[in-house]
Protein backbone atom coordinates (compact mmCIF):
# COMPACT_ATOMS: atom_id res chain seq x y z
CA UNK A 1 0.00 0.00 0.00
CA UNK A 2 3.25 2.16 1.29
CA UNK A 3 4.66 1.51 -2.56
CA UNK A 4 1.27 2.31 -4.16
CA UNK A 5 0.90 5.57 -2.31
CA UNK A 6 4.38 6.67 -3.10
CA UNK A 7 4.04 5.84 -6.82
CA UNK A 8 1.15 8.05 -6.66
CA UNK A 9 2.22 10.67 -5.25
CA UNK A 10 5.40 10.87 -7.66
CA UNK A 11 3.35 10.65 -10.30
CA UNK A 12 0.62 12.80 -9.72
CA UNK A 13 3.60 15.60 -9.16
CA UNK A 14 5.28 14.66 -12.31
CA UNK A 15 2.15 14.68 -14.24
CA UNK A 16 1.41 18.35 -13.01
CA UNK A 17 4.78 19.11 -15.06
CA UNK A 18 3.81 17.20 -17.73
CA UNK A 19 0.09 18.70 -17.92
CA UNK A 20 1.73 22.48 -17.37
CA UNK A 21 4.22 22.02 -20.38
CA UNK A 22 0.72 20.81 -22.15
CA UNK A 23 -1.19 23.56 -20.88
CA UNK A 24 1.59 25.79 -22.86
CA UNK A 25 1.33 23.82 -26.20
CA UNK A 26 -2.33 23.66 -25.87
CA UNK A 27 -2.27 27.71 -25.37
CA UNK A 28 -0.18 28.26 -28.94
CA UNK A 29 -2.02 25.53 -30.75
CA UNK A 30 -4.97 26.86 -29.92
CA UNK A 31 -3.84 30.59 -30.69
CA UNK A 32 -1.97 29.88 -33.87
CA UNK A 33 -2.45 26.08 -34.91
CA UNK A 34 1.32 25.44 -34.13
CA UNK A 35 2.17 22.51 -32.38
CA UNK A 36 5.34 23.77 -31.14
CA UNK A 37 8.34 21.17 -31.25
CA UNK A 38 10.31 23.52 -28.91
CA UNK A 39 8.50 24.08 -26.58
CA UNK A 40 10.47 21.27 -24.46
CA UNK A 41 13.37 23.28 -25.21
CA UNK A 42 12.29 26.73 -24.12
CA UNK A 43 11.48 25.20 -20.60
CA UNK A 44 14.64 23.81 -20.29
CA UNK A 45 16.50 27.08 -21.25
CA UNK A 46 14.11 28.68 -19.09
CA UNK A 47 15.22 26.33 -15.71
CA UNK A 48 19.14 27.31 -16.63
CA UNK A 49 17.93 30.79 -16.72
CA UNK A 50 16.54 30.35 -13.55
CA UNK A 51 19.37 28.30 -12.54
CA UNK A 52 22.20 30.50 -13.77
CA UNK A 53 20.41 34.04 -11.47
CA UNK A 54 20.69 31.59 -8.37
CA UNK A 55 24.08 30.66 -8.90
CA UNK A 56 24.74 34.70 -8.86
CA UNK A 57 23.78 34.95 -5.85
CA UNK A 58 19.90 35.29 -7.05
CA UNK A 59 17.23 34.14 -4.19
CA UNK A 60 15.14 31.31 -5.56
CA UNK A 61 11.97 33.21 -6.11
CA UNK A 62 13.04 36.22 -7.72
CA UNK A 63 15.16 34.00 -10.17
CA UNK A 64 11.77 32.52 -10.80
CA UNK A 65 10.28 35.59 -11.53
CA UNK A 66 13.39 36.66 -13.31
CA UNK A 67 13.07 33.42 -15.70
CA UNK A 68 9.72 34.07 -16.04
CA UNK A 69 9.91 37.63 -17.71
CA UNK A 70 12.83 36.68 -19.55
CA UNK A 71 10.47 33.46 -20.83
CA UNK A 72 7.77 35.75 -21.49
CA UNK A 73 9.74 38.34 -23.50
CA UNK A 74 11.34 35.46 -25.39
CA UNK A 75 8.29 33.94 -26.14
CA UNK A 76 6.64 37.11 -27.77
CA UNK A 77 10.12 37.78 -29.66
CA UNK A 78 9.51 34.06 -31.41
CA UNK A 79 6.18 34.48 -32.09
CA UNK A 80 7.46 38.03 -34.36
CA UNK A 81 10.55 36.86 -35.98
CA UNK A 82 9.97 33.01 -36.39
CA UNK A 83 6.62 32.11 -36.17
CA UNK A 84 4.60 35.30 -37.71
CA UNK A 85 6.65 35.43 -41.06
CA UNK A 86 5.34 31.72 -41.58
CA UNK A 87 1.67 31.88 -40.64
CA UNK A 88 0.39 31.42 -44.10
CA UNK A 89 2.95 28.94 -45.14
CA UNK A 90 1.88 25.26 -45.27
CA UNK A 91 1.81 23.12 -41.82
CA UNK A 92 5.06 21.25 -42.88
CA UNK A 93 6.74 24.46 -43.03
CA UNK A 94 5.81 25.55 -39.34
CA UNK A 95 6.38 22.15 -37.89
CA UNK A 96 10.04 22.38 -39.45
CA UNK A 97 10.39 25.79 -38.38
CA UNK A 98 9.90 24.73 -34.00
CA UNK A 99 11.84 21.29 -34.84
CA UNK A 100 14.77 23.54 -35.84
CA UNK A 101 13.82 25.96 -32.94
CA UNK A 102 13.98 22.97 -30.86
CA UNK A 103 17.43 21.84 -32.04
CA UNK A 104 18.87 25.44 -31.99
CA UNK A 105 17.79 26.21 -28.28
CA UNK A 106 19.33 23.07 -27.12
CA UNK A 107 22.57 24.01 -29.04
CA UNK A 108 22.70 27.52 -27.73
CA UNK A 109 21.79 26.37 -23.92
CA UNK A 110 24.98 23.45 -24.32
CA UNK A 111 26.78 25.81 -25.37
CA UNK A 112 26.62 27.97 -22.85
CA UNK A 113 25.91 25.71 -19.88
CA UNK A 114 27.66 22.55 -21.15
CA UNK A 115 26.20 19.40 -21.42
CA UNK A 116 26.97 17.98 -17.96
CA UNK A 117 23.75 17.51 -16.20
CA UNK A 118 23.54 19.50 -13.12
CA UNK A 119 21.89 18.58 -9.60
CA UNK A 120 19.68 20.74 -8.10
CA UNK A 121 18.09 21.63 -4.81
CA UNK A 122 14.87 21.29 -4.14
CA UNK A 123 12.78 24.31 -4.82
CA UNK A 124 10.79 24.00 -1.83
CA UNK A 125 13.34 23.02 0.89
CA UNK A 126 13.50 18.95 1.85
CA UNK A 127 11.14 18.59 4.12
CA UNK A 128 9.28 14.80 4.01
CA UNK A 129 6.18 13.53 5.28
CA UNK A 130 5.79 10.20 5.98
CA UNK A 131 2.17 8.76 4.82
CA UNK A 132 2.23 4.61 6.31
CA UNK A 133 4.88 3.76 4.30
CA UNK A 134 4.83 6.26 1.85
CA UNK A 135 7.44 8.92 1.83
CA UNK A 136 6.15 12.69 0.45
CA UNK A 137 8.80 15.16 0.01
CA UNK A 138 7.88 18.75 -0.02
CA UNK A 139 8.97 19.09 -3.81
CA UNK A 140 6.62 16.47 -5.02
CA UNK A 141 3.77 18.38 -2.75
CA UNK A 142 5.06 22.18 -4.02
CA UNK A 143 5.37 21.07 -7.88
CA UNK A 144 1.60 19.53 -7.83
CA UNK A 145 0.61 22.60 -5.83
CA UNK A 146 2.58 24.90 -8.24
CA UNK A 147 0.89 23.21 -11.13
CA UNK A 148 -2.55 23.79 -9.40
CA UNK A 149 -1.67 27.39 -9.08
CA UNK A 150 -0.95 27.64 -12.43
CA UNK A 151 -3.93 26.07 -13.69
CA UNK A 152 -6.09 28.19 -11.46
CA UNK A 153 -4.12 31.51 -12.57
CA UNK A 154 -4.36 30.84 -16.33
CA UNK A 155 -7.80 30.06 -16.13
CA UNK A 156 -8.70 32.84 -14.67
CA UNK A 157 -6.45 35.10 -16.82
CA UNK A 158 -8.62 33.56 -19.76
CA UNK A 159 -11.94 33.17 -18.81
CA UNK A 160 -12.29 36.31 -16.45
CA UNK A 161 -10.28 39.25 -18.25
CA UNK A 162 -10.66 40.96 -21.27
CA UNK A 163 -7.72 40.19 -22.60
CA UNK A 164 -8.53 36.92 -22.34
CA UNK A 165 -11.68 37.15 -23.99
CA UNK A 166 -10.09 38.43 -26.75
CA UNK A 167 -6.92 35.86 -27.00
CA UNK A 168 -9.56 33.18 -26.95
CA UNK A 169 -11.73 35.26 -29.97
CA UNK A 170 -8.46 35.94 -32.01
CA UNK A 171 -7.72 32.25 -31.62
CA UNK A 172 -10.87 31.28 -32.64
CA UNK A 173 -11.10 33.19 -35.88
CA UNK A 174 -8.73 35.69 -36.44
CA UNK A 175 -10.34 37.62 -38.91
CA UNK A 176 -13.94 38.02 -37.08
CA UNK A 177 -11.84 39.24 -33.97
CA UNK A 178 -9.63 41.94 -36.19
CA UNK A 179 -13.11 43.30 -37.84
CA UNK A 180 -14.11 44.04 -33.68
CA UNK A 181 -11.11 46.15 -33.76
CA UNK A 182 -9.19 43.52 -31.39
CA UNK A 183 -5.06 43.56 -32.48
CA UNK A 184 -4.89 40.09 -32.93
CA UNK A 185 -0.93 40.16 -33.17
CA UNK A 186 -0.70 41.31 -29.85
CA UNK A 187 -3.09 38.33 -28.71
CA UNK A 188 -0.90 36.07 -30.50
CA UNK A 189 2.76 37.60 -29.12
CA UNK A 190 0.76 37.54 -25.49
CA UNK A 191 -0.58 33.96 -26.31
CA UNK A 192 3.26 32.54 -27.07
CA UNK A 193 4.40 34.31 -24.43
CA UNK A 194 2.63 33.12 -21.43
CA UNK A 195 3.03 29.55 -23.21
CA UNK A 196 6.70 30.30 -22.72
CA UNK A 197 6.27 31.62 -18.67
CA UNK A 198 4.06 28.44 -18.14
CA UNK A 199 6.40 26.11 -19.73
CA UNK A 200 8.99 27.97 -17.69
CA UNK A 201 7.73 27.31 -14.48
CA UNK A 202 7.19 23.46 -15.47
CA UNK A 203 10.71 23.10 -16.06
CA UNK A 204 12.05 25.11 -13.19
CA UNK A 205 10.01 22.56 -10.69
CA UNK A 206 11.31 19.48 -13.05
CA UNK A 207 14.68 20.52 -12.39
CA UNK A 208 15.36 19.13 -8.89
CA UNK A 209 14.30 16.06 -9.95
CA UNK A 210 15.34 14.75 -13.52
CA UNK A 211 18.27 17.33 -12.96
CA UNK A 212 19.05 19.77 -14.87
CA UNK A 213 20.18 18.97 -18.79
CA UNK A 214 20.00 20.41 -22.13
CA UNK A 215 17.58 17.76 -23.29
CA UNK A 216 15.89 17.57 -19.77
CA UNK A 217 12.24 18.90 -21.06
CA UNK A 218 12.50 17.77 -24.69
CA UNK A 219 12.61 14.02 -23.58
CA UNK A 220 9.07 14.67 -21.69
CA UNK A 221 7.99 16.51 -24.89
CA UNK A 222 6.19 13.18 -26.14
CA UNK A 223 4.24 12.61 -22.92
CA UNK A 224 3.55 16.22 -23.01
CA UNK A 225 1.56 15.68 -26.58
CA UNK A 226 0.13 12.59 -25.58
CA UNK A 227 -1.28 14.24 -22.15
CA UNK A 228 -2.65 17.38 -24.91
CA UNK A 229 -4.72 14.67 -26.64
CA UNK A 230 -5.92 12.79 -23.86
CA UNK A 231 -7.46 15.56 -21.96
CA UNK A 232 -8.71 17.28 -24.80
CA UNK A 233 -7.22 20.29 -26.55
CA UNK A 234 -9.00 23.28 -25.39
CA UNK A 235 -9.66 22.30 -21.61
CA UNK A 236 -6.84 23.51 -19.49
CA UNK A 237 -7.83 21.14 -16.72
CA UNK A 238 -8.33 18.32 -19.12
CA UNK A 239 -4.80 18.67 -20.23
CA UNK A 240 -3.56 18.70 -16.13
CA UNK A 241 -5.98 15.51 -15.63
CA UNK A 242 -4.22 14.11 -19.08
CA UNK A 243 -0.81 15.05 -17.59
CA UNK A 244 -1.49 13.41 -14.11
CA UNK A 245 -2.94 9.71 -15.94
CA UNK A 246 -0.11 9.84 -18.09
CA UNK A 247 2.32 10.29 -14.82
CA UNK A 248 0.54 8.05 -12.74
CA UNK A 249 0.16 5.32 -15.28
CA UNK A 250 4.04 5.80 -16.28
CA UNK A 251 4.78 5.14 -12.64
CA UNK A 252 2.62 2.13 -12.10
CA UNK A 253 3.56 0.33 -15.15
CA UNK A 254 6.63 0.50 -14.21
CA UNK A 255 6.22 -0.93 -10.53
CA UNK A 256 3.30 -3.32 -11.26
CA UNK A 257 4.02 -5.12 -14.55
CA UNK A 258 6.85 -7.07 -14.96
CA UNK A 259 7.46 -7.24 -18.07
CA UNK A 260 7.47 -3.39 -18.01
CA UNK A 261 11.32 -1.71 -17.92
CA UNK A 262 12.66 1.46 -17.62
CA UNK A 263 12.91 1.69 -21.22
CA UNK A 264 9.29 0.50 -22.27
CA UNK A 265 7.77 2.50 -18.79
CA UNK A 266 6.78 4.86 -21.40
CA UNK A 267 4.52 2.87 -23.35
CA UNK A 268 2.31 2.10 -20.81
CA UNK A 269 0.19 6.01 -20.64
CA UNK A 270 0.07 5.92 -24.37
CA UNK A 271 -2.07 2.13 -24.08
CA UNK A 272 -3.93 4.15 -22.05
CA UNK A 273 -4.35 6.84 -24.30
CA UNK A 274 -5.16 4.65 -26.99
CA UNK A 275 -7.63 2.94 -25.07
CA UNK A 276 -9.63 6.25 -23.98
CA UNK A 277 -9.38 7.61 -27.40
CA UNK A 278 -11.23 4.97 -28.77
CA UNK A 279 -14.50 5.51 -26.88
CA UNK A 280 -13.50 9.67 -26.86
CA UNK A 281 -11.67 10.61 -29.53
CA UNK A 282 -11.91 13.84 -29.05
CA UNK A 283 -10.15 13.25 -25.31
CA UNK A 284 -11.50 13.17 -22.07
CA UNK A 285 -12.75 17.21 -22.17
CA UNK A 286 -12.52 18.11 -25.42
CA UNK A 287 -15.47 19.49 -26.96
CA UNK A 288 -16.90 17.95 -30.28
CA UNK A 289 -17.72 20.88 -32.84
CA UNK A 290 -20.04 23.32 -31.33
CA UNK A 291 -21.50 24.36 -34.68
CA UNK A 292 -24.65 23.42 -36.05
CA UNK A 293 -25.29 21.53 -39.08
CA UNK B 1 -22.01 70.52 -48.92
CA UNK B 2 -20.39 68.04 -46.11
CA UNK B 3 -17.97 65.17 -47.49
CA UNK B 4 -19.38 61.75 -47.24
CA UNK B 5 -18.56 59.31 -44.59
CA UNK B 6 -17.19 56.54 -46.59
CA UNK B 7 -15.47 57.92 -50.02
CA UNK B 8 -13.79 55.15 -51.97
CA UNK B 9 -11.67 56.02 -55.56
CA UNK B 10 -10.55 53.87 -57.70
CA UNK B 11 -9.88 51.11 -55.49
CA UNK B 12 -8.90 47.95 -56.87
CA UNK B 13 -8.13 44.30 -54.48
CA UNK B 14 -6.26 41.48 -55.28
CA UNK B 15 -6.36 37.57 -54.32
CA UNK B 16 -2.48 36.91 -54.89
CA UNK B 17 -1.75 38.04 -57.84
CA UNK B 18 -5.20 38.37 -59.35
CA UNK B 19 -7.31 41.22 -59.61
CA UNK B 20 -10.56 41.07 -57.91
CA UNK B 21 -12.02 44.39 -57.93
CA UNK B 22 -11.59 47.18 -60.89
CA UNK B 23 -11.21 50.86 -60.23
CA UNK B 24 -14.22 50.96 -57.90
CA UNK B 25 -15.97 53.99 -56.15
CA UNK B 26 -18.77 54.99 -54.33
CA UNK B 27 -19.51 57.13 -51.18
CA UNK B 28 -21.89 56.51 -48.02
CA UNK B 29 -23.43 59.80 -46.35
CA UNK B 30 -23.61 60.22 -42.85
CA UNK B 31 -26.62 58.42 -41.40
CA UNK B 32 -27.60 56.80 -45.30
CA UNK B 33 -27.99 53.20 -46.14
CA UNK B 34 -26.66 52.58 -49.21
CA UNK B 35 -27.15 48.97 -50.68
CA UNK B 36 -24.79 47.09 -53.04
CA UNK B 37 -25.92 44.95 -55.59
CA UNK B 38 -24.81 42.06 -57.70
CA UNK B 39 -24.50 38.41 -58.57
CA UNK B 40 -22.10 35.89 -57.06
CA UNK B 41 -18.70 36.66 -57.62
CA UNK B 42 -19.31 40.16 -58.68
CA UNK B 43 -16.90 41.53 -55.95
CA UNK B 44 -19.49 42.46 -53.39
CA UNK B 45 -17.79 40.34 -50.71
CA UNK B 46 -14.50 41.88 -51.65
CA UNK B 47 -15.47 45.50 -51.65
CA UNK B 48 -16.57 44.53 -48.02
CA UNK B 49 -13.24 43.27 -47.22
CA UNK B 50 -11.24 45.84 -49.01
CA UNK B 51 -12.67 48.50 -47.20
CA UNK B 52 -11.97 46.39 -43.65
CA UNK B 53 -8.43 46.10 -45.55
CA UNK B 54 -8.66 42.29 -45.20
CA UNK B 55 -7.41 42.03 -48.67
CA UNK B 56 -4.48 43.75 -50.50
CA UNK B 57 -5.74 47.25 -52.01
CA UNK B 58 -5.12 50.03 -54.18
CA UNK B 59 -6.69 53.23 -54.19
CA UNK B 60 -7.82 55.41 -51.70
CA UNK B 61 -10.39 54.95 -49.48
CA UNK B 62 -11.43 57.97 -46.90
CA UNK B 63 -13.33 58.06 -43.62
CA UNK B 64 -14.44 60.55 -41.70
CA UNK B 65 -12.57 62.60 -44.04
CA UNK B 66 -9.14 60.93 -43.05
CA UNK B 67 -7.47 58.31 -45.62
CA UNK B 68 -7.61 54.84 -44.14
CA UNK B 69 -6.44 52.37 -46.91
CA UNK B 70 -3.67 51.88 -45.16
CA UNK B 71 -4.30 50.92 -41.86
CA UNK B 72 -4.75 47.68 -40.52
CA UNK B 73 -8.29 45.40 -39.58
CA UNK B 74 -8.28 45.99 -36.35
CA UNK B 75 -7.18 49.86 -36.87
CA UNK B 76 -9.99 50.53 -39.02
CA UNK B 77 -12.96 49.18 -36.70
CA UNK B 78 -11.55 50.85 -33.80
CA UNK B 79 -11.76 54.22 -36.11
CA UNK B 80 -15.45 53.47 -36.11
CA UNK B 81 -16.61 51.11 -39.47
CA UNK B 82 -18.17 47.62 -38.27
CA UNK B 83 -18.03 44.45 -40.36
CA UNK B 84 -20.78 41.78 -40.14
CA UNK B 85 -18.88 39.37 -42.79
CA UNK B 86 -20.21 36.88 -44.74
CA UNK B 87 -21.44 33.48 -42.68
CA UNK B 88 -21.68 35.20 -39.54
CA UNK B 89 -18.67 35.09 -37.87
CA UNK B 90 -19.66 34.47 -34.67
CA UNK B 91 -17.17 32.68 -32.01
CA UNK B 92 -18.70 29.59 -31.70
CA UNK B 93 -16.85 28.57 -28.77
CA UNK B 94 -17.43 31.98 -26.93
CA UNK B 95 -21.37 32.20 -25.47
CA UNK B 96 -23.72 34.74 -26.86
CA UNK B 97 -22.77 37.16 -23.75
CA UNK B 98 -19.23 36.42 -24.17
CA UNK B 99 -19.58 37.58 -28.38
CA UNK B 100 -21.13 40.75 -27.37
CA UNK B 101 -18.71 41.54 -24.14
CA UNK B 102 -16.15 41.15 -26.76
CA UNK B 103 -18.03 43.78 -29.30
CA UNK B 104 -18.16 46.21 -26.24
CA UNK B 105 -14.26 46.05 -25.15
CA UNK B 106 -12.70 48.12 -28.03
CA UNK B 107 -15.03 51.23 -28.27
CA UNK B 108 -14.38 53.64 -30.89
CA UNK B 109 -13.44 57.05 -29.44
CA UNK B 110 -16.21 59.08 -29.29
CA UNK B 111 -18.88 56.79 -28.40
CA UNK B 112 -19.29 56.63 -24.19
CA UNK B 113 -22.60 55.17 -24.09
CA UNK B 114 -22.17 52.62 -20.76
CA UNK B 115 -21.92 49.01 -21.54
CA UNK B 116 -24.67 47.58 -19.76
CA UNK B 117 -27.05 50.31 -21.49
CA UNK B 118 -26.17 49.39 -24.93
CA UNK B 119 -26.28 46.31 -23.81
CA UNK B 120 -30.18 46.39 -22.57
CA UNK B 121 -30.84 48.58 -26.02
CA UNK B 122 -29.91 45.29 -27.91
CA UNK B 123 -31.25 42.92 -25.88
CA UNK B 124 -34.59 45.04 -26.88
CA UNK B 125 -34.12 45.27 -30.42
CA UNK B 126 -33.33 41.20 -30.13
CA UNK B 127 -34.76 40.35 -26.94
CA UNK B 128 -33.90 36.47 -28.12
CA UNK B 129 -30.48 37.55 -27.88
CA UNK B 130 -31.20 38.10 -24.20
CA UNK B 131 -32.57 34.65 -23.59
CA UNK B 132 -29.68 32.64 -25.30
CA UNK B 133 -27.22 34.81 -23.60
CA UNK B 134 -25.31 31.40 -21.44
CA UNK B 135 -25.96 29.59 -25.15
CA UNK B 136 -22.56 28.79 -27.10
CA UNK B 137 -22.62 31.07 -30.42
CA UNK B 138 -22.30 27.67 -32.20
CA UNK B 139 -25.43 25.74 -30.91
CA UNK B 140 -27.56 28.70 -32.30
CA UNK B 141 -29.34 28.59 -35.55
CA UNK B 142 -28.35 30.21 -38.64
CA UNK B 143 -30.88 33.29 -37.76
CA UNK B 144 -29.72 33.31 -34.19
CA UNK B 145 -26.39 33.57 -35.35
CA UNK B 146 -27.26 36.42 -37.67
CA UNK B 147 -28.76 38.26 -35.11
CA UNK B 148 -25.62 37.83 -32.81
CA UNK B 149 -23.77 39.16 -35.54
CA UNK B 150 -25.31 41.90 -36.26
CA UNK B 151 -25.65 42.99 -32.51
CA UNK B 152 -22.27 42.45 -31.85
CA UNK B 153 -21.28 44.72 -34.45
CA UNK B 154 -23.45 47.40 -33.51
CA UNK B 155 -22.58 46.99 -29.80
CA UNK B 156 -18.73 48.18 -31.03
CA UNK B 157 -20.45 51.26 -31.67
CA UNK B 158 -19.87 52.06 -35.13
CA UNK B 159 -20.13 55.16 -37.43
CA UNK B 160 -20.50 53.23 -40.39
CA UNK B 161 -21.72 49.49 -40.36
CA UNK B 162 -20.63 47.40 -43.46
CA UNK B 163 -23.12 44.05 -43.62
CA UNK B 164 -22.57 41.09 -46.23
CA UNK B 165 -25.10 38.85 -47.21
CA UNK B 166 -27.04 38.95 -44.33
CA UNK B 167 -29.92 36.75 -45.52
CA UNK B 168 -27.86 33.77 -46.99
CA UNK B 169 -28.89 30.77 -45.78
CA UNK B 170 -31.85 32.13 -44.02
CA UNK B 171 -35.94 31.12 -44.61
CA UNK B 172 -37.63 34.46 -46.06
CA UNK B 173 -39.75 34.41 -42.99
CA UNK B 174 -36.26 34.95 -40.88
CA UNK B 175 -34.74 37.11 -43.46
CA UNK B 176 -37.86 39.48 -43.09
CA UNK B 177 -37.91 39.45 -40.27
CA UNK B 178 -34.34 40.45 -39.51
CA UNK B 179 -34.61 42.93 -41.99
CA UNK B 180 -37.48 44.35 -39.75
CA UNK B 181 -35.02 44.69 -36.64
CA UNK B 182 -32.06 45.71 -38.97
CA UNK B 183 -34.37 48.35 -40.21
CA UNK B 184 -35.03 49.61 -36.46
CA UNK B 185 -31.77 49.04 -35.20
CA UNK B 186 -30.29 51.47 -37.78
CA UNK B 187 -32.96 54.00 -36.88
CA UNK B 188 -32.32 54.07 -33.07
CA UNK B 189 -28.53 53.69 -32.98
CA UNK B 190 -28.57 56.37 -36.33
CA UNK B 191 -25.31 54.10 -37.77
CA UNK B 192 -24.37 54.54 -41.58
CA UNK B 193 -25.00 51.54 -43.52
CA UNK B 194 -23.53 49.56 -46.67
CA UNK B 195 -25.05 46.35 -46.88
CA UNK B 196 -24.23 44.00 -49.69
CA UNK B 197 -27.16 41.69 -50.87
CA UNK B 198 -28.37 39.52 -53.77
CA UNK B 199 -32.33 39.34 -52.21
CA UNK B 200 -32.85 42.91 -54.25
CA UNK B 201 -36.23 43.50 -52.72
CA UNK B 202 -34.71 43.83 -49.44
CA UNK B 203 -31.92 45.61 -50.04
CA UNK B 204 -33.58 48.40 -51.89
CA UNK B 205 -36.51 48.06 -49.06
CA UNK B 206 -33.71 49.33 -46.35
CA UNK B 207 -31.16 51.52 -48.58
CA UNK B 208 -31.80 54.71 -49.85
CA UNK B 209 -29.27 54.41 -53.24
CA UNK B 210 -28.04 51.27 -54.65
CA UNK B 211 -24.72 50.13 -56.48
CA UNK B 212 -24.86 47.22 -58.65
CA UNK B 213 -21.63 45.35 -59.06
CA UNK B 214 -21.03 43.28 -62.06
CA UNK B 215 -17.32 41.74 -62.67
CA UNK B 216 -15.41 43.73 -59.96
CA UNK B 217 -16.54 47.33 -61.60
CA UNK B 218 -19.96 49.15 -60.73
CA UNK B 219 -22.13 48.55 -63.43
CA UNK B 220 -25.04 50.74 -62.26
CA UNK B 221 -26.17 53.23 -59.55
CA UNK B 222 -28.30 55.01 -58.46
CA UNK B 223 -31.62 55.76 -55.79
CA UNK B 224 -33.71 52.92 -54.90
CA UNK B 225 -36.66 54.12 -56.98
CA UNK B 226 -34.98 54.87 -59.60
CA UNK B 227 -33.22 51.28 -59.78
CA UNK B 228 -36.81 49.72 -59.12
CA UNK B 229 -38.33 51.60 -61.88
CA UNK B 230 -35.45 50.39 -64.10
CA UNK B 231 -35.78 46.89 -64.04
CA UNK B 232 -34.06 46.59 -67.42
CA UNK B 233 -30.89 47.98 -66.63
CA UNK B 234 -30.69 46.13 -63.54
CA UNK B 235 -31.55 42.78 -65.09
CA UNK B 236 -28.46 43.61 -67.78
CA UNK B 237 -26.25 44.61 -65.22
CA UNK B 238 -26.58 41.26 -63.12
CA UNK B 239 -26.34 39.49 -66.73
CA UNK B 240 -23.16 41.66 -67.07
CA UNK B 241 -24.22 43.21 -70.35
CA UNK B 242 -23.50 46.59 -71.24
CA UNK B 243 -20.06 48.74 -69.91
CA UNK B 244 -18.79 51.36 -67.84
CA UNK B 245 -21.08 53.02 -65.09
CA UNK B 246 -24.30 54.06 -66.00
CA UNK B 247 -26.93 55.87 -63.71
CA UNK B 248 -30.07 53.72 -63.29
CA UNK B 249 -31.85 57.22 -63.49
CA UNK B 250 -30.18 58.23 -66.69
CA UNK B 251 -28.41 60.73 -65.52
Amino acid sequence: MGLLLQQLVSGIASGMMIGLLGMALSTVYQGTGVLNFGQGALATASAYIAWHLQQTGWPFWWSFVGSLVVSFALGWLIERVLIRPVADAPELTILVVTAALLLGVTAVVGMIWGYDAQAVSSSFGDHVWHLGDAVVTAQQVGTAAAGLVALVILHLVLHRTSLGLKMRASAMNRKSAAYLGVNTSRMLGIGWGLAAAMGAAAGIFSAPVSQLNPDMMTNALLMTFAALVLGGVGSLGGVMIGGVIVGVSTNLGFTYLPFISGDTADVVPFVVILAILLLRPQGLFGRESGARS
Amino acid sequence: MSEPLLSVEGLCAYYGGVQVLRDVSLKVEEGEVVALLGPNGAGKTTLMKAISHAVRISGSVTFAGEEIGRRSTAQIARAGIGHVPEGRGTFTDLTVLENLQLAMSNQPKGRSRSAASRLDAIYEVFPKLGELSPRLAGKLSGGEQQMLAIARAVLAGPRLLLIDEPSTGLAPNLVAEMYERLGHLISTWEISVLIAEQNVHHALGIARRAYVLASGRVALEGTSDELRGNQDSLASAYLGEGSLTTSAGGH
